[in-house]
């Protein structure tokens, strides 16, 4: 430091830049220190001091001064775009977005400015700024794949799946050779009414063809004991009421017996406080299908239950390779596999498909003439709110109780359901109420939610359902089957909403009774583990 | 020449150079199958008359040379493909189903079995034969390709962009299924127009990645003196596009505007022949490829080039890209942008595109003419209007093409005959012979509440102005959305027949509006499919309207902007002199810029 003592602040601001020019960052670093020891507002030394930690990979460094660099160097484009893109990767968006703004507002808009933009507002909860950001940043790069899908997930946070759709079908073409891109894809066609019975099967079996390998050096026998199994559990990204009410308990009560039970946990959160000391919970989410593979196989997993289908997290190509002696599909997942190598469990299961879990909050029932919409917590599908908004213009006196809670989802449901013609105060937004003994609960028929569904029908509820084509939406029937109400089930859309429309008008269904719901075994969680774990291995 | 130049030869298209090679050598079953699959590409005169030779040869079992079953097989591949192409579909069929027996795993012999049976207008075994062939090469873009058009002409038109987009993505570098995409993308009730300008822009930066050069014309730049007008079309024949060509070649002031007609199309007829004489010159442009026709528009000093294709089948949009003339503009025929830079301007108006809604949704500038962006010439021998017939039920109809009935429209269609009881539907379309298209009707129709004999299919072929005389059956039509009829609401217009509609967001959802605005009919385009049903309701019990409306709207027709030629040409003439006019003023300003840096750099 002392050689510079003598030094002129013009003499070292030169020597600085050399020192810059010449790859010397380190020697560069000392001279601006030096130069900001003795004047703080020195612009040039705080960008040359910027330029060097960035470049000599001093990221945090750089973020911490960056600020002030930026500050001093207003009109410097490498401060500005590489400070911002510290502070994204610092999670700090909003400071991110300040300095994008600034940016662009100077020189113009450019693709990548505008996707950080997007991405820190997307970060901030700003998600239809960011939504109208990405869609720019595509305007001047249509292949810009990360944006494309960034504004697919950002459309289906809000509520607007069969964009979210289209948009997941566009990041496909952008990386037709990415095989998380096609279960993407195919998940969110599936539970948004996005694909035909024979859409899917040509899509699974594309999806075979081009991603699963050839490899047989994973393939595991048949089950090694009839009397102790090693059961795995691959766990994806699933809506948490489901894993809280369907899937955990299970897991748990499986795991008293004398079986072994492992979870492969594919979601970036760890669980915490959720499985019982006996199950092994393997942090499965940042390993190739390869490694997992080997896992699995070092595991010695008899019989792998996925939990997953093509859900973010999805194991369908290691899975293809037979890493379990038998491989089977439950709850989460599209009805079929891209491998023949699983079986949809959900079928074996007969009569008694599920274990619901009852829950615990109360809720109050809603006012007299309203009908109960139950599943819109991440949005509708279009023919669902087609189908409501009809039912609503039959009777002009009701309203319509919704359990969505999010607020961007709430938003686009009042938008959509308007643009229907279904005035926005018609719509009830109030998660303390809840169906009661005869309300009229109009199922979401294109993706069914079976935890609500029960809910509903233990708080006397009369369900309205429909069954589709595709797995997502017949799991409201095998639930209504299990409760002994099948004649509940409408056969068409008509039928459903002359179905809804002749309840509301009086007409007398009779509610189940607690004696009714405990004779289904809805909520009987051993004789369900017993019956769950006799399928598997039978 | 050597088997292996040939062949490099056909790969790239040098299909003559590929047959004098072949006249040199001894005859083989290479070389015969090889000669006949030039003729096709290059779709030579005689491609059938040799296959027929090369079919006799095999049946007579009289080859001059040996010829191993598998080389057969493929020259009778190759026959069955040419007969498909050129109008010998059933022969086509005979050679590959027998194929296909032969070897049922062989999933190439399905798809072209599948190509020989649709245009034999077996739509329904064409798509079991592509089934067959997916699901024994699940990766194949050309089946998947194939099985989605089989499903948007039988309109199932959302399974059809599914299909399309499977093949887009097997072959991502082919634009040719991007460009399908975004075509059928219209047809879809849930494109939004960010949707299909996004995938527009993907295509075209697929398609022209070093997009587009700048006109370097040297035509003069003289705002007033006679413009030459020329128009591009792959449809200048029986199709519908020469209802509007010829009103609009009609009404231009032949003083103002020289008319060049290019066109592409592949069938010529009378159509052809009466477009033809209304232009000044006329050139047939579809055996050229892009250079050599872009060649010739710069040899002919065109000033300004119109585009009538857009994205359709046929398009020429490759020599739009190359930005011959100082003005391009696109018109009528499709329904969304070009996305090309190189298309300057585009023609609509006010109702059909509302500028808040759709200008930034178009690579072209918007040029909104006040009455409407078309002009309807209908058929000079459309048959007379005859009284309703039995009064006590309301006949709705549609005769539009299927693709265009989505499940939107078969809402608002249910919607129409749950509101007026004991009505019929009268849906006329070909391809209704197809059990698929017609038990898929009926099933959502049927899902919505009606009942089957409330339905009425005719799948003839009649003439058009049979066709047209279908109309006499029905009291009101039942428009499509979100692609509506153009030109099939003007003949229900014209044959007495009102239109109910429902108006969307994009150009395609929007043109029955716009028509219906020119005959102060706009009630009719309605805003929900609630509305829609109400309104059916509404015509449906006012007897009186519908029979003052049977025999007054062909006058109300006749007296509006619709059928206004002389107006229509000369508000499309104004606009595009303006942007003529426009263009001169950039070239003088260009001009003195380049001059006066010349002068200082001297």
């Amino acid at each position: 430091m002392s050689d510079y003592n003598n030094e002129s602040l013009e003499n070292l601001a030169s020597m600085s830049i050399r020192a810059l020019r010449a790859s010397k960052h380190d020697e560069a670093i000392e001279i601006t220190q030096e130069m900001i020891s003795r004047r703080d507002d020195h612009a040039g030394a705080h960008a040359v001091q910027f330029s060097s930690l960035f470049k000599s990979e001093k990221f945090e460094q750089a973020r911490r001064m960056g600020g002030r660099a930026a500050k001093l160097n207003p009109e410097s484009v490498f401060i500005l775009n590489n400070q911002a893109c510290l502070q994204l990767e610092a999670k700090q968006p909003a400071a991110a977005a300040g300095l994008l703004k600034s940016l662009i507002d100077q020189f113009g808009e450019q693709g990548q400015w505008l996707y950080n933009l997007a991405l820190a507002q997307r970060m901030v909860g700003n998600f239809e700024y960011a939504i109208n950001t990405f869609r720019r940043t595509l305007d001047y790069q249509p292949e810009h794949d990360r944006a494309a899908f960034q504004l697919a997930d950002c459309l289906k946070i809000v509520g607007q799946h069969e964009e979210a759709v289209r948009a997941y079908d566009y990041v496909r073409l952008l990386r037709s050779k990415h095989a998380p891109t096609h279960s993407n894809y195919i998940h969110n066609a599936v539970a948004n009414n996005g694909l035909s019975a024979t859409d899917l099967d040509h899509e699974l079996s594309l999806w075979r063809e081009r991603f699963i390998p050839n490899d047989k050096r994973y393939t595991v026998d048949q089950p090694s004991s009839a009397l102790s199994i090693n059961i795995g559990f691959l766990i994806g990204v699933i809506p948490d009421l489901w894993l809280r009410s369907m899937v955990v308990p299970v897991i748990n009560e499986l795991a008293n017996s004398k079986d072994s039970i492992s979870v492969y946990w594919h979601d970036e959160k760890p669980p915490i406080n959720l499985f019982d000391e006996q199950v092994s919970v393997v942090l499965s989410a940042n390993l190739s299908d390869a490694n997992f593979a080997r896992q699995v196989r070092a595991d010695g997993i008899d019989i792998m239950i996925d939990i997953c289908g093509m859900r973010l997290g999805s194991r369908q190509r290691a899975l293809g390779l037979h890493l379990a002696g038998r491989q089977y599909g439950w709850l989460a997942h599209e009805g079929y596999y891209a491998t023949p190598l699983v079986v949809a469990l959900d079928q074996k299961m007969d009569a008694q498909r599920f274990y619901i879990e009852s829950h615990n909050e109360t809720t109050q029932a809603a006012a007299k003439k309203t009908l109960i919409g139950i599943a819109s917590q991440r949005g509708l599908a279009y023919e669902v709110i087609k189908t409501w908004s009809y039912i609503l213009q039959q009777l002009p006196d009701w309203k319509l109780l919704l359990d969505a809670q999010e607020n961007h989802i709430i938003k686009a449901l009042r938008q959509r359901f308007s643009s229907m013609g279904v005035d926005s105060n018609r719509l009830i937004f109030d998660k303390k109420l809840g169906a009661a003994k005869g309300s009229v609960v109009l199922d979401n028929f294109i993706q069914n939610d079976p935890v609500t569904a029960s809910y509903a029908l233990h708080s006397g509820g009369i369900l309205v359902a429909l069954s589709g084509p595709l797995f997502p939406a017949q799991q409201s029937a095998a639930l209504l089957s299990q409760v002994d109400r099948d004649d509940w089930l409408c056969a068409s859309t008509s039928e459903y909403v002359a179905r809804a429309i002749a309840l509301a008008d009086g007409a007398l269904a009779e509610p189940l009774n607690q004696e009714q719901f405990d004779l289904s075994r809805l909520n009987n969680l051993q004789t369900f583990a017993t019956h769950f774990r006799n399928t598997i291995s039978s | 020449m050597e088997r292996s130049k040939i062949e490099r030869h056909f790969n790239c298209g040098r299909y003559q150079r590929a047959l004098s090679g072949l006249s040199e050598n001894e005859r083989s079953a290479w070389g015969d199958t090889t000669k006949l699959r030039c003729m096709r590409a290059m779709g030579h005169k005689d491609a059938i008359a040799y296959a027929d030779q090369l079919r006799s040869i095999i049946s007579d079992r009289s080859e001059a040379y040996p010829m191993t079953t598998s080389e057969r097989n493929n020259q009778l591949r190759y026959i069955s493909l040419v007969y498909a192409e050129q109008n010998r579909a059933k022969d086509a069929c005979t050679i590959m189903a027998r194929l296909c027996k032969k070897s049922p795993n062989v999933a190439a012999l399905h798809r072209e079995y599948a190509f020989a049976l649709s245009n034999d207008s077996q739509l329904d075994k064409a798509e079991l034969q592509l089934n067959r062939a997916i699901k024994l090469k699940p990766d194949s873009a050309s089946s998947h390709a194939q099985l989605a058009l089989i499903y948007c002409r039988t309109g199932r038109a959302d399974a059809g962009y599914n299909g399309y987009s499977r093949a887009a993505t097997l072959e991502p570098n082919n634009v040719a299924y991007t460009q399908r995409l975004l075509y059928w993308s219209n047809y879809l009730e849930h494109t939004t127009q960010q949707s299909n300008y996004q995938l527009t822009q993907l295509w075209v930066n697929k398609a022209f990645p070093n997009q587009q050069s700048v006109s370097d014309t040297l035509n003069t730049a003289n705002p007033a003196r006679q413009l030459k007008l020329a128009f591009v079309s792959s449809d200048f024949c029986a199709h519908a596009i020469r209802f509007f060509i010829q009103p609009l070649l009609t009404g231009l002031n032949k003083d103002e505007f020289h008319l060049t007609g290019y066109s592409d199309a592949k069938a010529v007829d009378q159509a052809t022949a009466a477009i033809g004489e209304l232009c000044d010159v006329w050139r047939d442009s579809s055996q050229i490829d892009d250079t050599q026709f872009a060649t010739q528009i710069t040899a002919d000093k065109i000033d300004i080039l119109v585009d009538l294709n857009g994205h359709t089948s046929g398009n020429r949009l490759g020599v739009f890209a190359k930005h011959v003339t100082p003005i391009q503009l696109s018109w009528l025929g499709y329904p969304s942008t070009t996305g090309l830079k190189s298309i300057g301007y585009r023609i609509t108006d006010r109702v059909v595109d509302p500028s808040e809604l759709h200008d930034q949704f178009f690579s072209e500038k918007l040029l909104r003419l006040s009455n409407g962006f078309l002009c309807y010439k209908p058929l000079e021998n459309a048959p007379d209007i005859n009284p309703s017939g039995d009064q006590s039920h309301i006949r709705f109809g549609s005769f539009s093409n299927l693709a265009k009935i989505s499940s939107l429209t078969l809402d608002c269609w249910s919607a129409a005959l749950l509101a007026v009881p004991k009505s019929t539907l009268y849906v006329k379309r070909q391809q209704l012979t197809n059990k698929n298209a017609s038990g898929f009707f009926i099933q959502q129709l049927v899902d919505r509440g009606i009942s089957e004999d409330r339905i009425i299919f005719n799948h003839s072929t009649a003439k058009v102005e049979h066709h047209l005389d279908e109309y006499n059956n029905i009291d009101i039509a039942l428009d499509t959305t979100p692609y509506n009829g153009t030109t099939t609401t003007l003949d229900a217009l014209w044959m007495g027949v009102p239109v109910i509609s429902l108006k969307g967001q994009t150009h395609a959802s929007r043109v029955t509006a716009s028509i219906l605005y020119r005959l102060n009919l706009s009630g009719l385009a309605t805003d929900t499919v609630f509305e829609f049903g109400e309104r059916a309701k509404e015509l449906s019990a006012l007897q009186e309207t519908l029979h003052e409306l049977r025999f007054g709207l062909r006058k109300r027709m006749k007296e509006s902007a619709l059928m206004n030629e002389k107006q229509f040409g000369r508000e499309f003439g104004n606009a595009l002199r303006s942007q003529w006019r426009d263009w001169c003023h950039e070239r003088d300003l260009t001009q003195t810029t380049t001059a006066s840096l010349d002068e200082v750099k001297k």
